[in-house]
């Protein structure tokens, strides 16, 4: 027979229970980007395709602060005669294997003074083989959400730490700078990118890159398929190399520069838990030997909150 | 006689001066408030609250104030003073959403506006608020549901309506839509969105 002392600690804690699952469910919320990616190279003498397939989670608390992490698989199908930087790629094998690990957190505060919230964000990106670590980066940043949501604006620093016995330590530094506003009525978006991308050791690239990328943003306030809930439309100018894309949590660590690019992004809301999302950017490129080559980029994103 | 009329003059001076020597602080507050001066009608009652930093009204009053000078950090500090001394009160609860709602703390203020509904199901101001939560945090089949079971419940509430047209245009229920926008015109005429949303789908008003 269960004691008196057993049953009120067992009622205390059925009642503890319940009041920490009610308060954790309405404080914290959950959700999980499933994404994978396929690149195709038309031109390029050595790499033939890639694929990536990925998957996020984030941990919410309120309004105040996320957490991220994340788990890649990337697998790059190279030609017969592949002279991939092995310092870079991670292995000189026919097929190219990286996994990337992301770990972040976003912490938010309010202001009055500046009638807006104001992110703290910093990552840490780790692109490793199973052998060794080809790079590490560290992301930090600050950005700023006006209260009626209608600027946002972000300045973000970037420090690549690519390492192997060819090239140690090199570092590229990427400042990058947003600029996001809606027109009108928050049903349209213009963002501006500006970003530099420098090597200090001028071993990878010989010089400051420096680029923007320009964005149109349209909701078009649906649900459902088959009309998107919203489209995007972007185009880059100038040029980058080895970028580090935080808002796919994407390391382009191709040694070649990239100095076109447009995409088009397409968002379905499938119910009130979960978005679709179908992304394809045409790029094109440039070795150091001066080859030009043209990548596709095609990638499914699947957003489910809990 | 002289001196008795100077006697009643006298003593009629003493006793307004005395009544506005000691004017209550809530009247001041409410008196400044009414003119606006939300500042002054704070700073009436700032004694109170350094007497008693408990005192309830108080923080509910300075929450309010807060909010309606656009200080919303105050505000926010100030209800959740007073939802700590008073976890049941509902006051409290639906005051911090106005704060919490003006800084798009949307999270937040959807869960204060479910606490309260849950002891006070269809509070209205607790239902709007969670309206526009839904909305702003993209929860349209939601939205859609409460506001139809909303509407049935404030029936010539115009607000309501048009969160069950939008939710409804969004959704692709333009049925519910228009007939939604139809109810908002009779309730508020010259509505513009209803008769921009009537005009886009060629629906007479």
């Amino acid at each position: 027979m269960a004691s008196k002392h057993q049953i009120t600690a067992a009622s205390l804690l059925l009642i503890t229970t319940s009041i920490f699952s009610d308060v954790f469910a309405d404080n914290w919320t959950n959700s999980n980007d499933i994404k994978t990616t396929f690149i195709s190279y038309q031109g390029d003498t050595t790499r033939n395709n890639l694929t990536d397939v990925g998957i996020n989670h984030q941990t919410h608390y309120l309004d105040k602060f996320s957490l991220l992490f994340g788990y890649n698989y990337t697998k790059l199908n190279t030609s017969q005669r592949a002279n991939i930087d092995s310092s870079i790629a991670g292995n000189v094998d026919r097929n190219v294997q990286q996994r990337q690990l992301t770990v972040g957190a976003n912490w938010f505060q309010y202001s009055d003074f500046i009638n807006g919230r104001v992110g703290w964000h910093i990552k840490n990106y780790s692109l490793f083989t199973p052998a060794s670590t080809i790079a590490n980066v560290y992301n930090g940043g600050l950005s700023y959400l006006n209260y009626q949501n209608t600027l946002y604006l972000d300045a973000l620093f970037t420090q690549s730490q690519y390492t192997n016995s060819q090239t140690s330590d090199n570092t590229v530094n990427q400042a990058n700078l947003s600029i996001e506003f809606s027109p009108g009525l928050k049903s349209s978006w213009l963002s501006v990118q500006l970003v530099a991308i420098d090597n200090s050791d001028n071993f990878l690239f010989d010089s400051t890159l420096y680029s923007a990328n320009v964005e149109w943003t349209q909701y078009l306030s649906r649900t459902g398929f088959p009309i998107p809930m919203s489209l995007v439309i972007g185009s880059q100018i100038g040029e980058q190399r080895y970028l580090v894309l935080h808002r796919l949590d994407s390391i382009n660590n191709n040694p070649d520069a990239q100095y076109s690019s447009n995409w088009i992004y397409a968002n379905w809301q499938i119910n009130d838990n979960s978005q679709l999302s179908l992304s394809v950017v045409a790029s094109e490129h440039q070795s150091d030997l001066q080859e030009k080559y043209d990548s596709l980029y095609s990638s499914i994103l699947l957003n489910i909150k809990w | 006689m002289k001196t008795k009329y100077l006697n009643v003059a006298l003593i009629t001076a003493c006793l307004s001066t005395t009544a506005m020597g000691n004017e209550n602080p809530w009247e001041i507050s409410h008196k400044l408030e009414a003119k606006a001066n939300y500042a002054g009608a704070a700073q009436a009652i700032q004694g109170v609250l350094e007497n008693n930093p408990q005192h309830e009204y108080a923080l509910i009053r300075n929450g309010w104030l807060s909010y309606l000078q656009k200080d919303y950090n105050a505000s926010v500090s100030h209800y959740e003073a007073a939802i700590e001394i008073n976890p049941k009160s509902l006051d409290a609860k639906l005051g911090i959403t106005l704060p919490l709602m003006a800084q798009g703390r949307w999270q937040e203020t959807a869960n204060y506006a479910k606490q309260v509904l849950k002891v006070a199901p269809h509070q209205y101001y607790a239902d709007i608020r969670l309206m526009a939560c839904e909305e702003a945090l993209l929860q349209w089949n939601t939205l859609l549901e409460h506001a139809q079971k909303t509407s049935l419940i404030y029936p010539t509430d115009a607000t309501i309506l048009i969160y069950l047209a939008r939710a409804a245009s969004v959704t692709g229920d333009n049925k519910i839509a228009i007939y939604a926008y139809k109810n908002v015109l009779q309730r508020t005429p010259g509505n513009f969105e209803a008769i921009r949303f009537l005009a886009s789908n060629n629906v007479n008003p």
